[in-house]
Parts: C-alpha cells; sequence; structure tokens
C-alpha cells in the first residue's frame, strides 16, 4: 500500500481525474484505511467544490449573447454571398 | 438563425446549404460554452467590458476557422485555443503590465493548515469554516491576483472542469507545464483565498504560517514539502 506520502502527493491529480485506474485504486485503498489523509482529502475537495460552484454563479451577459448571435449572423451571410459569388466570374477577390 | 437563406439562394453551383447547416450549429454549439469563455475572458482581462469584446472577437475567428476544427477532437479546448491566442494578439498589449501580484509561495495544503490552527480543530469540508463566507466576487478577486498564466490555468482547471490535456492544447504549452502550473497556481490560490478572509475581517489574522511546519506534531499526515505530481517544484518549464 501506498504511503501517507505518496498519498498526499496524489491528492491533486487524483481530484482531477488524471490518475490511472491503478493508481486510483492506490489512493482509495489508502484513504480507506488511513483516517488522516481521508481528512485532508475531504477538505481538498470541499475546497474545490466551493471554488468551483461559487465561481460558476457568473454567466455571461444575456446582451453579450444576443451580440454574438448577431454577429455571427452578419458573418453567415458574408460567407453565402462569397460561395454564392464564387463561381460567377473567372476569380473575383473573395472580399 | 437557420439556413433559410441559403435554401433560396439557389445558386448555379451546389448550394451553400452544408455551409450554413454547418454553421448554424457552430452558433448553437460554441453558445453553450459562452458562459465558460466570458469566465475565463474575465480571468484574462480582468475588466468585465474588454472580456466581452474578446469573447465576440474570439467567437468571430472560431466561426471564420471552423472548417479548420477536426471533427473527433475536443470542441470545448479549440474554442478556449482561440480564446487565448485571440487574447495574446489583440489584448494582452492592453494589459501589459498587469500589478503582479506578490502572493508568496506556500505549502501545498496551507488552508486546511491555517483553518486548523484558527479552530484548533480540523474542518473536513470548507462549509464548516470562514471561507464558506467569501462571496463569488472575493473568490474570483483571488484568482485574478494569480500572474497571469497560473490565472488562466487554475481557471480551466479549477473552474472549467478541463482535463490537463485540454489545458495544454487550450493554452498551448506541454502537460507538464500545465501540472507544475497548476501545483504553484493552487498553493497561490490557497494564499489568496486566506488573504481575501482576512480582507473581509472572516478571520483573526494573527497567525500565518510563512515555512513548512516539522512534521512530527501528530499531525504527519499533511506531508509539507510534497512536491506535485512528478513535476518539479522549481518553476514553469516553457
Amino acid at each position: 500500500m501506498i504511503n501517507c506520502q505518496d498519498c498526499v502527493k496524489a491528492l491533486n491529480p487524483y481530484l482531477d481525474r488524471e490518475l490511472s485506474d491503478e493508481d486510483i485504486a492506490q489512493v482509495r485503498q489508502h484513504l480507506e484505511a488511513c483516517g488522516g489523509c481521508l481528512h485532508v482529502y475531504q477538505f481538498q475537495e470541499s475546497l474545490r467544490r466551493l471554488v468551483r460552484v461559487k465561481c460558476r454563479e457568473q454567466v455571461a451577459p444575456d446582451a453579450l449573447r444576443a451580440r454574438i448571435s448577431v454577429s455571427l449572423a452578419i458573418e453567415r451571410t458574408r460567407l453565402e454571398q462569397r460561395v454564392k459569388r464564387r463561381p460567377a466570374g473567372p476569380s473575383l477577390p473573395a472580399d | 438563425m437557420n439556413a433559410e437563406p441559403a435554401a433560396r439562394a439557389r445558386s448555379t453551383t451546389p448550394p451553400p446549404l452544408e455551409a450554413a447547416a454547418t454553421r448554424a450549429r457552430f452558433e448553437e454549439e460554441a453558445l453553450q460554452h459562452l458562459d465558460a469563455l466570458y469566465r475565463t475572458a474575465l480571468r484574462m482581462t480582468r475588466n468585465p467590458s474588454d472580456a466581452e469584446d474578446l469573447v465576440q472577437d474570439a467567437l468571430i475567428r472560431a466561426f471564420r476557422f471552423y472548417d479548420r476544427f477536426e471533427p473527433g477532437t475536443n470542441f470545448r479546448a479549440w474554442l478556449f485555443k482561440i480564446l487565448t491566442n485571440t487574447y495574446i494578439n489583440s489584448y494582452r498589449r492592453k494589459h501589459a503590465r498587469p500589478q503582479e501580484s506578490s502572493l508568496e509561495d506556500t505549502e501545498d495544503f496551507f488552508l486546511y493548515n491555517q483553518l486548523r490552527d484558527e479552530t484548533g480543530d480540523r474542518a473536513t469540508d470548507v462549509e464548516d469554516t470562514v471561507l464558506d463566507r467569501l462571496g463569488a466576487d472575493a473568490i474570483q478577486r483571488a484568482i485574478d491576483q494569480l500572474p497571469p498564466q497560473f490565472r488562466t490555468t487554475v481557471q480551466l482547471a479549477d473552474v472549467e472542469g478541463l482535463s490537463y490535456a485540454d489545458i495544454a492544447e487550450a493554452t498551448g504549452v506541454a502537460k507538464g507545464t500545465v501540472m507544475s502550473r497548476l501545483f504553484r497556481g493552487r498553493r497561490m490560490l490557497q494564499r489568496a483565498l486566506w488573504d481575501q478572509a482576512q480582507a473581509a475581517g472572516f478571520t483573526t489574522g494573527s497567525k500565518v504560517h510563512t515555512a513548512p511546519r516539522a512534521s512530527g506534531d501528530g499531525n504527519g499526515v499533511v506531508a509539507q514539502q510534497v512536491n506535485g505530481s512528478g513535476s518539479s517544484t522549481g518553476g514553469t518549464a516553457r
């Protein structure tokens, strides 16, 4: 079984879901057996959650969403006109 | 917002129906990531109006280059990559001299140790600590105090939940660099969160760890000098 030092070292990649199955099993096994490491793990996990949940309260303003939709519609029209024009003449510059 | 204009085109060559449909799909898919892009842009520019312009510019670029996107690869990581590049090309100059923070590097489990000292107790959940009283704005200010490359990396990992590989793609660095930035960035973030809690008057602020303490005080499980995930603590390899 891995020791405490290896376990705490692996906590961040463990929380990031970046460990191999084998390493995940090792960490879990250690956490089940070691109250101290489990404590640290739970704290770190809740800290991550706090940062994630609170920061995600911030969302893009509706006005931005609307503005981007308009910009993309304009871009799309431009693109379609270019496609339409292309076959007509020998080589009209694209824009 | 649909393929109507293209359907009416009736040009002599294959109508650009397909292109129009593809582009309509782009908008639908890209706007699903708007909140994440906006939040990340805010961390990059630290200014709402610049963040809005940056996201809009990035999405227009993404739209124009959509045919270069390889289906099957991660669309979200691709959008973040364009956001990063747009920021570097157009906005970074404006923010050329961001006030660099003077966050001290600290230990791996700074907050855990700090709060244990504060309360004489070991909380298993930050919800039971003063940190829970920090609002979203305070947490965002804490992230904003990180130096830029750490800030974006921490934001993408800890708020937006991107994998190391996707962050590497999005920020144009090697995966090992992502890992070392995360390792150091998270340490700095803990310090910055603590500073926010102190600034808000939530803590006594009397005791702050400045150096790793010797283990063997009965709580040795929190190895203070553990290095991060196989990467050197030394710094950010480029």
